[in-house]
């Protein structure tokens, strides 16, 4: 059983913490990404586990072993884990062989399996034929390539990955992103995956865990955490959001009522009520165009993506990133009205204000 | 900003930076011609004359110092205690480079400032403490006879086990250096995927760890090699009185023996000799510390922790090995310089009674040699020093931002007269400057101006190499910034090149005033009456056997350098290691 549990986790370097409190169940064979800015704790999470830092408080459980507790520590050889680093960590006086085989080499599992099973491994990621080179004969996705064999090799029970593809470009970055998914599916570890890139994490994990300053903001599914961000922040980092700043009052069953500078009075579908000062959050794709619609504005900039074009509107109340069709985009300077679809409403305290009214 | 520079401006920088184009070739050539001079003349003339006997060309020089079993033993004995100083020195350099960087070691800092001192304590005056010490009648000898009731002495430092025992103590900062950059430089990665692998610590250390850090072993072993072999100062203390001669002190023998014809060409055959082999290690090194070691060297993208062994009940051995260290390096030997000139006459018994400072008085009021010596040292090191950052200065300016190839060419000539051991450098310029100057009928070598010109040949290059990495950091982007914002190209150098690479031209002055301003090897055959060096008297003073002034004088001397070291030691460690 790779059921991984985080249990009260909290780390201090000095007087700076870098984790505080954090709480998380993986289930055995699911792919948790852990997601958020620089300097949010994630790597420190992820150290952690594999046991190269100790906890401040707090407890990891793996299965029912636990591994890591202020006092006491399994010694990250012990504990039946594989990572996979950023900066790859293929060993440049080893060949490719040697690297992929030294799991099963500390495990001392006799030669001949040895051999077939860092062969199956190199197949695995497609390397076959490359076993006498070394790294540096190696290109960057190769060399990623290497190390995720050797992790792969102990089949390991959970497989921690700490940004792997950060220093890929960005096709390589597609093709692994989709080979380890495959991976994943075949052979169904336990993925504990550390990234900044919102949309690795949103297309490999079953679930995200959206972190800032050392504290989880979110977990939840992909869909959950793209559709009902628990916090501007959270709103911000995954994917595109604008916000409109203004003083909200609940107008029945599902709608609000958010007043705008100058008066505008927009009607927002909104299943919790909110009142007083707000944040309303909208996606690009939660606006649609209609002549009727409360929400005026004038096109400031088009950006054509080729697929889509989004237009910035100026809008009492800030400025908007709306998503549109490409033939039926406005040209800059037209003057429309958008009606919302949906929206996130949040009470706006210090926290939640934003700087920038239109994100990407 | 926006405007256009107007037409005439733009006329006069144009011509401005074709005169600064013929200025800088005319610089380059200049400065080409110089390291011509300090390096290329002298070798020409040093082998040149090697194959000179008595009116033609021929290799007598060197088939009789090569059937001469008295250069057979010279040149047996430096290979031998060059190679036991070197293989005892790494080993210690290696172990103290691990526990500085790789363990859990408290005040890991400060213990490694303190294992640096012994760098800067001139060679040729640690040996003398330790004679001090263990002289016949030193004091540790008194102490092992006082405490034993035995009358002979524990152990005597002259001879070749004392020699590879002063090199191995003064040279282990060459291989700790070198190694320790080797570990600094390793991705921590690296170790944790091999923990993660199943690999425990030892292990890791044994087949992650040490193959990757090997060459920077073998290539700090390399270079203690051949600073040993060519170490004139601590054989001529601790090898003269029992008649024990390597190469450099049989160079200097002959160079001093009127007696022999033609001795100072057959100076000139056995300096070929000593070069040989302390060339042929340099190219190794080389070649070591080259392509493989990028190769291996791999640089960690984010600075994390290296992971670091715990010591745990090993950290009192280890803190008593590192102060063992540092006691005999350092502590000891400086006691012993201070107690020998605070002492009535050495060999006395030590007693408050005993104490004296009429020796500092003497040799610091009363002895005008002295006083002229102090000063030439100070002067000739610190032009010597200047020089050497002015031109390293130019020609790296000149490489990096102008393109000028020949640099490349300069640093090569100039990494003759460093690597080659400085017994060959002097022998060199004696040959060189012997006859008078053509022209100005000058003759340099009884002038103090033979020792700059030697201490320019020999530090140019360590000069050159600190700039130019310190000009390396110095992005071309930071200059042509300054120079779209409106600056010229003087004034975009004056203000963005030259403060950042001030820290680095300051650590080049300094790397080459302190080995220059107590040195001996080059001194000890350059100098003339009236123009000695503090080295020189200091030696002198030790030959004649005056212990207690000799002492009192080198007490001043590795005091002030010590604390100018101590000083300066806030600039980045990075620019004291060559």
């Amino acid at each position: 059983m790779a059921r991984v549990r985080l249990e009260g986790l909290a780390k201090r370097y000095g007087t700076v913490w870098a984790v505080r409190d954090v709480e998380l169940e993986v289930a055995d064979g699911e792919f948790v990404s852990v997601l958020g800015p620089s300097g949010c704790g994630k790597t420190t999470i992820l150290r952690v586990v594999a046991g190269f830092t100790r906890p401040t408080l707090g407890r990891v459980v793996v299965g029912d072993r636990v591994l890591s507790t202020p006092e006491a520590q399994v010694p990250p050889e012990k504990r039946g884990m594989a990572m996979v680093f950023q900066t790859y960590a293929v060993w440049p006086h080893m060949t490719v062989f040697q690297n992929v085989a030294y799991p099963l080499r500390c495990m001392r599992v006799p030669a001949a399996e040895l051999e077939a099973r860092t062969r199956r491994a190199l197949d695995l990621v497609r390397l076959r034929g490359l076993e006498d080179r070394r790294p540096h004969e190696l290109s960057g996705g190769q060399q990623q390539r290497v190390a995720l064999a050797r992790a792969l090799v102990a089949e390991p029970s959970v497989l921690l990955l700490d940004e792997p593809l950060s220093n890929l470009d960005a096709r390589l970055r597609e093709e692994m992103r989709e080979e380890l998914a495959e991976l994943h599916n075949r052979l169904g570890f336990t993925v504990l995956y550390v990234t900044h890139d919102q949309q690795e994490a949103m297309a490999l994990a079953d679930r995200v865990v959206v972190m800032r300053d050392g504290c989880v903001e979110q977990v939840g599914t992909p869909q959950d955490v793209y559709d009902n961000p628990a916090t501007a922040f959270v709103a911000r980092f995954v994917g595109a959001a604008s916000f409109l700043e203004g003083e909200a009052r609940p107008r029945g069953e599902g709608w609000l009522e958010v007043t705008l500078p100058g008066g505008v009075r927009l009607p927002v579908p909104h299943a919790r009520p909110v009142a007083g000062p707000a944040l309303v959050c909208v996606r690009p794709e939660w606006m649609v165009a209609d002549p009727g619609g409360s929400l005026r504005g004038r096109v400031v900039r088009r950006v054509y993506m080729g697929e889509r074009a989004d237009c910035v509107l100026e809008v009492p109340g800030g400025r908007v990133l709306w998503r549109t069709e490409v033939g039926r985009s406005p040209a800059v300077g037209e003057e429309l009205s958008l009606r919302l679809l949906r929206a996130v409403v949040y009470p706006k305290t210090a926290a939640s204000t934003s700087e920038g009214m239109v994100a990407t | 900003m926006g405007e256009l520079i107007a037409p005439r401006r733009a006329a006069r920088a144009f011509v401005a930076a074709g005169v600064a184009a013929r200025v800088a070739g005319w610089a380059g050539w200049l400065l080409i011609g110089v390291g011509a001079w300090l390096a290329v003349y002298p070798s020409v003339v040093l082998l040149g004359s090697s194959v000179v006997v008595g009116g033609r060309i021929g290799l007598d020089h060197y088939l009789r110092a090569l059937s001469d079993p008295v250069v057979h033993r010279a040149f047996g004995n430096s290979l031998l205690v060059s190679t036991a100083a070197a293989l005892l020195g790494t080993t210690l350099g290696v172990l103290l480079a691990w526990l500085t960087t790789r363990t859990d070691l408290p005040a890991a800092g400060t213990w490694h400032a303190a294992l640096l001192l012994p760098y800067m304590i001139p060679p040729f005056i640690g040996a003398m403490a330790w004679v001090y010490l263990l002289s016949p009648v030193g004091y540790l000898n008194r102490l092992w006879t006082w405490l034993s009731g035995s009358t002979d002495p524990l152990l005597v430092i002259y001879g070749p086990g004392g020699i590879v025992f002063a090199l191995a103590l003064y040279g282990y900062p060459i291989p700790y250096l070198v190694v320790r950059a080797a570990l600094e430089r390793l991705d921590p990665a690296l170790e944790e995927a091999a923990r993660m692998s199943g690999a425990g610590p030892l292990r890791v250390l044994r087949e992650v760890v040490a193959p990757i850090v090997v060459p920077a072993v073998a290539s700090g072993a390399l270079l203690l090699w051949v600073s040993s072999l060519a170490n004139f100062g601590i054989p001529a203390v601790l090898g003269f009185p029992a008649r024990y001669f390597v190469l450099p002190t049989r160079i200097y023998g002959t160079v001093l023996n009127f007696d022999m014809p033609d001795n100072l060409r057959v100076a000139a055959s056995l300096s070929v000799l000593l070069a040989v082999p302390a060339g042929l290690a340099l190219l190794g090194q080389r070649r070591l510390a080259g392509a493989r070691a990028e190769r291996f060297a791999v640089v960690t993208g984010q600075g994390g922790a290296g992971s670091r062994t715990e010591l745990g009940k090993w950290r009192g051995p280890a803190c008593a090995v590192l102060a063992s260290v540092v006691l005999l390096a350092t502590v000891l030997p400086l006691a012993a310089i201070l107690v020998t000139s605070l002492t009535r006459a050495y060999g006395v018994p030590l007693g408050l009674e005993n104490l004296t400072l009429d020796h500092y008085r003497t040799v610091l009021f009363g002895i005008p040699k002295v006083a002229r010596a102090l000063r030439n040292s100070v002067l000739l090191a610190a032009s010597a020093a200047t020089l050497v950052v002015v031109l390293a200065a130019a020609v790296t300016y000149l490489s990096e931002r102008l393109h000028w190839r020949a640099g490349r060419v300069l640093e090569g000539l100039l990494a003759v007269p460093y690597a080659v051991p400085g017994t060959v450098v002097a022998v060199a310029m004696i040959l060189a400057y012997a006859r008078p100057l053509p022209v100005v009928n000058i003759r340099l070598y009884d002038t103090a101006w033979i020792l700059l010109i030697a201490y320019l040949a020999r530090f140019l290059a360590i000069g050159l190499r600190t700039v130019s990495s310190g000009l390396a950091q110095v992005h071309a982007s930071l200059e042509e910034a300054a120079r779209i914002g409106g600056a010229g190209a003087g004034r975009a150098f004056r203000d963005v090149v030259v403060p950042i690479i001030w820290p680095s031209l300051r650590s080049a002055w300094l790397l080459v005033f302190i080995p220059a301003v107590a040195e001996l090897t080059l001194s000890a055959l350059l100098y003339s009456v009236g123009n000695e060096t503090v080295g020189v008297v200091i030696y002198g003073l030790h030959e004649e056997g005056k212990v207690a002034l000799s002492a009192a004088l080198a007490f001043v001397v590795t005091a002030l350098l010590l604390t100018g070291h101590l000083l300066t030691y806030r600039t980045p460690r990075r620019e004291w290691v060559t």
